[in-house]
């Protein structure tokens, strides 16, 4: 028999309920998968063997009983170290939470438990969420199971990690300017950031408040949607959840996209993009015009200015966030002779890293007197020019497309000493985070160095079931069936 | 007073873009005051650096500022809602052992901290 930890999460739902196999076996197979490839990869931070055999027991039993409550009952997910989780360490990847145990679950980890998931751990990040690579972590970079040498992406390499090599069946991450899609592209899977306000941010260690949004990874488009369908609805603990009904997320995976009017971003398929990305983009476009679309060009001028817009947004929101850390109620304290002012000011500096302290001084500067208006204010109206192109596009187009990034996985090291060269690989994602609009990567290729290539597909706010009849119909194009190097027999039975 | 990006200061910055070349608000950093705001107790080593890299993410963060933008409101929330309400109504809390645990110093059921006044 095949290795388990080689399945989709529908496949492996499907498995259990033909009785097949257990979720129990299943948890053995990504455990076994973790152990074999996380001395090569770093992709968790924490693994809770305990919870995970209790909950993988449970839902045997369950099954056993004749109980099924859903899709994830006793399937094997991670989740990035920035959710909250009751009484297993969460530490955002930072020093300054070392050791920290929640006192309660994130409403999504909360919603997951419902619904019988069997949470594996807790996966490696940039600090607070902060970087493009998954080095920025105070325990320890994350590699990409391509290629060892090269970056998983981030801010979520650690759950984009883990779901390319199968150490679990799917992950969820959290994307403020991208990072689901962009680790997603670098790392050969599906990632996907709902429209702000779908899924609860109650208990996600918050970064720029406006933009966050909690997201699943995964090997397949159908897999995404089981998941976000799981996490997602009104929670009164999050004032900025969406208190509507749920949309019908997969009623139009099959549906295919004849009739469908397609925008190709121009401003993403030119200068400061990869060549054999934009290629691989255009060839893929074409594809979905001769599957019955009708794709166009659309040009979003203002996508210029959004990464500028951006660098000042969540900086100045993520000064205001992070004030919480401050040695009194958690985390690191530092030991100083003088006052509580001098100890925070000491506890702070010692304990964040120096991208997280970059931002927080931007984010200072932005927000202080006199400058105000001149970055924070003029990059809330830029905001507004982004998302009033963006609807106007939507008027001519049911979706749009781009290259989720403008490279492929860069060397380790690479960009850490420049971070606006960092910063500038969420180009394409930025934009669809000041909208608040849905996006996902789909993987369509590899480069000529054996690098996977990411598909951005973007629609409107509330406009999942379009975003994924469009990426459901660019995985059946793709046909991407290559696996990661690190879960790949050559390395599984050595 | 450190300032660690003396060479951002009173500098007028211009920008070309496709509106033509704008005259940009100069960077003028005092890095030791923001960092005070900020509350980060950082090395004179530390300020110098951060200064620069600040003055450099911003010099590329203002071109913003080229973007004609009169008469544009500005996005604070992706979100066209105003308020969310709840019925008044008491609720249930942790229970304070689960979390005075995890703090850095507690005394009587309360956070301990150092002396307020110096």
């Amino acid at each position: 028999m095949a290795d388990l930890a080689d399945l989709t999460l529908t496949e492996a739902g499907a498995g259990l309920r033909a009785g097949e196999f257990t979720s129990r076996d299943l948890l053995e197979a990504v455990t076994k998968r973790a152990s074999a490839t996380e001395a090569h990869l770093h992709a968790y931070l924490t693994l809770d063997h305990e919870g995970a055999e209790r909950a993988a027991e449970a839902a045997d039993e369950s099954f056993a009983k004749g109980e099924d409550i859903g899709p994830v009952q006793g399937i094997p997910i991670a989740l990035k170290d920035n959710m909250c989780t009751l009484g297993v360490e969460t530490t955002a990847s930072s020093k300054i939470l070392d050791g920290w145990k929640p006192p309660y679950d994130a409403t999504a980890v909360a919603r997951l438990k419902e619904a019988g998931a069997v949470i594996t751990g807790k996966t490696n990040l940039d600090e607070f969420a902060m970087g493009s690579s998954t080095e920025n972590s105070a325990y320890g970079a994350t590699r990409n199971p391509w290629n060892t040498d090269r970056v998983p992406g981030g801010s979520s390499g650690g759950s984009a990690a883990v779901a390319a090599v199968g150490s679990a069946f799917g992950s969820f991450g959290s994307d403020t300017g991208g990072s689901i899609r962009q680790p997603a592209a670098l790392t050969g899977v599906v990632g996907m950031k709902p429209t702000y306000g779908i899924v609860s941010r109650y208990g996600l260690i918050a970064f720029a408040s406006s933009l966050d949004q909690i997201g699943p990874l995964s090997r397949s488009v159908e897999d995404s949607v089981l998941l976000l369908e799981t996490v997602s609805g009104f929670d009164p603990r999050d004032a900025t959840s969406i208190n509507a009904p749920v949309p019908n997320f997969g009623g139009s995976l099959d549906t295919g996209v004849k009739g469908m009017r397609i925008g190709v971003v121009t401003e993403f398929m030119g200068e400061g993009i990869d060549p054999q990305i934009i290629s691989a983009t255009r060839a893929m476009a074409d594809r979905l015009q001769d599957a019955g679309a009708e794709v166009v060009e659309i040009s979003l001028p203002s996508t210029e200015y959004a990464l500028s817009a951006y660098y000042l947004i969540a900086p100045a929101e993520c000064s205001s966030n992070l004030a919480r850390f401050d040695g009194v109620r958690y985390g690191y304290r530092a030991e100083v002779e003088g006052t509580t002012e001098d100890m925070m000011a000491r506890s702070r500096a010692e304990g964040f890293g120096p991208e997280v302290i970059r931002r927080i001084l931007l984010g200072t500067y932005a927000l202080s007197a006199g400058y105000y208006d001149a970055f924070y204010g003029q990059a809330q109206r830029v905001r507004t020019l982004v998302r009033n192109e963006f609807s106007a596009a939507y008027e001519q187009v049911d979706a749009l497309v781009s290259p989720t990034t403008p490279t492929t996985a860069f060397e380790m090291g690479e960009k850490t000493a420049d971070p606006i060269s960092m910063y500038y690989s969420d180009l394409c994602t930025i934009p669809s985070n000041l909208a608040g609009d849905p996006a996902i990567s789909v993987p369509i290729g590899l480069d000529d160095a054996d690098l996977p290539i990411g598909f951005q597909v973007m629609a409107p706010a509330l406009g999942e079931e379009v975003m994924y009849r469009v990426a459901a119909e660019v995985e059946r194009l793709a046909d991407f069936t290559a696996r990661a190097f690190l879960a790949t027999s050559e390395v599984m039975s050595p | 007073m450190v300032s660690g990006a003396s060479e951002n200061d009173n500098r007028m910055a211009e920008s070309p873009t496709r509106f033509g070349t704008i005259a940009l608000m100069p960077v003028d950093i005092d890095i030791a005051k923001v960092a005070k705001l900020a509350r980060l107790a950082l090395s004179d080593a530390e300020l110098e650096t951060f200064g620069t890299e600040l003055g450099d993410i911003l010099e590329h963060a203002e071109r913003v500022q080229a973007l004609p933008t009169d008469g544009v409101p500005p996005t604070s929330h992706p979100l066209p809602m105003v308020n969310a309400f709840r019925e008044d109504k008491a609720g249930e809390c942790l229970d304070p052992d689960s979390f005075l645990g995890e703090a850095p110093d507690t005394a009587e059921g309360q956070f301990r901290v150092p002396r307020i006044l110096g």
